[in-house]
């Protein structure tokens, strides 16, 4: 009997709380998202398997002398996956679009204004007597306005790592669903008639331009901001390794096996992040509220920037791009041109639209950079 | 509380500044870059196209390039000669 009663007890079915399993049906509505339906499955299927691993009583993943504790302590607390991971979007990226028609650089710019002014609302949801966001934390919470993972990751870890796995899981679901929380914003802030416009074709950029471009990019981040150094210095490493065109094998290895085996690893680090105790609070309400905040003042932001610009210039600009400004690449630049085509079906905004798309990707990396250099510790 | 917004008010006020001042450099950057593609139009542009069109070709196995492929038929045609006769 009593041989029964330490088997009993050896068996994970009397430790388990109530909590432990809410949390592992969270880990499995991840997989469910990612699995069928296909939202962001590279992201959200380690993190929602880190999920499930990390609350199994008694297996001790994320503690100490876990598996998964390692994991996170070697890459995520110390920064390292989400600049690998960083390193490897710079050799998937063609700036192409972005060097031809630099002007869109002020959209990437515009579409940061959701991270700040969500900055304030944190503070202001200060107000609610159950909500207490430090400067940091509300900084940590912000950057996914940036509609960037990487750098919400490496920026959260920085600032309030013990809401990491709430703003991880926050930032790749709201990328997963930009062609749903774009659109209305995009269509509430144009008319038909600016829909329409068409945009001049992008001249022909050189091989020695693209080869310049992430070195000058460099050049400035480490005069002007060197904050954002680790970011952007690895971004720009990883697109220079694409362009120079002499090491190939180190930019496909960057941009697949490398970027591969990370993904893997930040998955299932994030998703040990997802512990009861850390996950199941007010908090995570705001962060998901403060999120979709942040992206939608994002892409507004962008939209209204893009008409401002056309109204300048002497070339149509189809205020649409400007709601790729937030990064989601090649996501919102996608959903631009399937939301152009439905005003005009022969008017392809793709090209142009990546413009803003990748200055949406060095914007955010600059916003993250200087709420470091503002807020860090 | 007040303080917060205050400090969170002047992170809007400077974080968008910086954004914007550093994107317009940027820009400034890149026109740079141009301009300077333009002045010294690089004799790079012939053979820029030629070493991308070439690991293409080294990876691909299966194709083989035309003067190998002469070579091999050159080849065979004298070696079907000297064995037919």
């Amino acid at each position: 009997m009593e041989k029964l009663l330490i088997l009993w007890e050896s068996t994970a079915i009397p430790h388990f709380e109530i909590k432990q399993i809410i949390m592992m049906l969270v880990g499995f509505a991840l997989l469910y998202l990612a699995i069928v339906r296909k939202f962001e499955p590279l992201l959200l299927l380690p993190i929602g398997f880190g999920a499930l691993l990390t609350n199994i009583p008694l297996a001790g993943f994320s503690e100490a002398g876990g598996l998964l504790h390692y994991i996170y302590y070697i890459g995520v607390d110390t920064g390292v996956f989400p600049l690998l991971i960083f390193m490897g979007v710079g050799a998937m990226t063609d700036f192409s679009a972005l060097i031809a028609n630099p002007r869109m650089l002020l959209l990437g710019a515009a579409a940061q204004f959701g991270i700040f002014a969500t900055l304030f609302g944190a503070i202001l949801l200060n107000g609610l007597s159950f909500f207490d966001f430090s400067l940091q934390d509300a900084s940590a919470i912000a950057i996914i306005g940036g509609a960037d993972g990487p750098t919400a990751i490496f920026l959260a870890s920085k600032l309030a790592p013990e809401l990491l796995g709430a703003i991880a899981v926050a930032a790749y679901s709201y990328m997963a669903l930009v062609p749903i929380i774009q659109p209305p914003i995009m269509k509430a802030l144009t008319t038909a008639e600016e829909r329409k416009l068409p945009m001049a074709q992008l001249r022909v950029v050189s091989k020695k331009e693209k080869i310049l471009f992430p070195l000058a990019v460099l050049l400035m981040t480490l005069i002007f901001l060197p904050s954002a150094t680790p970011l952007v210095g690895m971004f720009c490493f990883g697109n220079l390794l694409k362009e120079c065109g002499v090491v190939d094998r180190l930019s496909n290895t960057a941009q697949n096996e490398l970027i591969n085996i990370v993904t893997i690893f930040l998955g299932l680090a994030v998703g040990s992040k997802l512990s009861a105790d850390a996950f199941l609070t007010a908090e995570t309400l705001g962060i998901l509220a403060l999120g979709a905040v942040a992206f939608s003042i994002g892409t507004a932001a962008g939209v209204m920037m893009a008409k401002l610009m056309n109204k300048l210039s002497k070339d149509n600009i189809n205020p649409l791009i400007g709601a790729a400004g937030v990064s989601a690449v090649p996501m919102a630049a996608r959903v631009v041109n399937k939301v152009g085509l439905e005003s005009n079906p022969h008017n392809f905004l793709l090209m142009h639209a990546m413009g803003p798309n990748v200055a949406g990707v060095l914007g955010s990396a600059v916003a993250a950079g200087i709420l470091l250099a503002l807020v860090g510790p | 509380m007040a303080e917060q917004l205050m400090e969170a008010g002047v992170l809007l006020a400077v974080g968008m500044s910086v954004v914007f001042a550093f994107l317009t450099l940027l820009i400034a950057g890149i026109h740079l870059i141009a301009w300077f593609e333009r002045a010294f139009p690089s004799p790079i542009e012939t053979p820029s196209t030629r070493p991308r069109q070439e690991p293409k070709q080294k990876n691909d196995i299966t194709e083989v390039s035309p003067q190998i492929a002469a070579a091999i038929s050159a080849a065979v045609s004298t070696h079907r000669k000297s064995t037919s006769k």
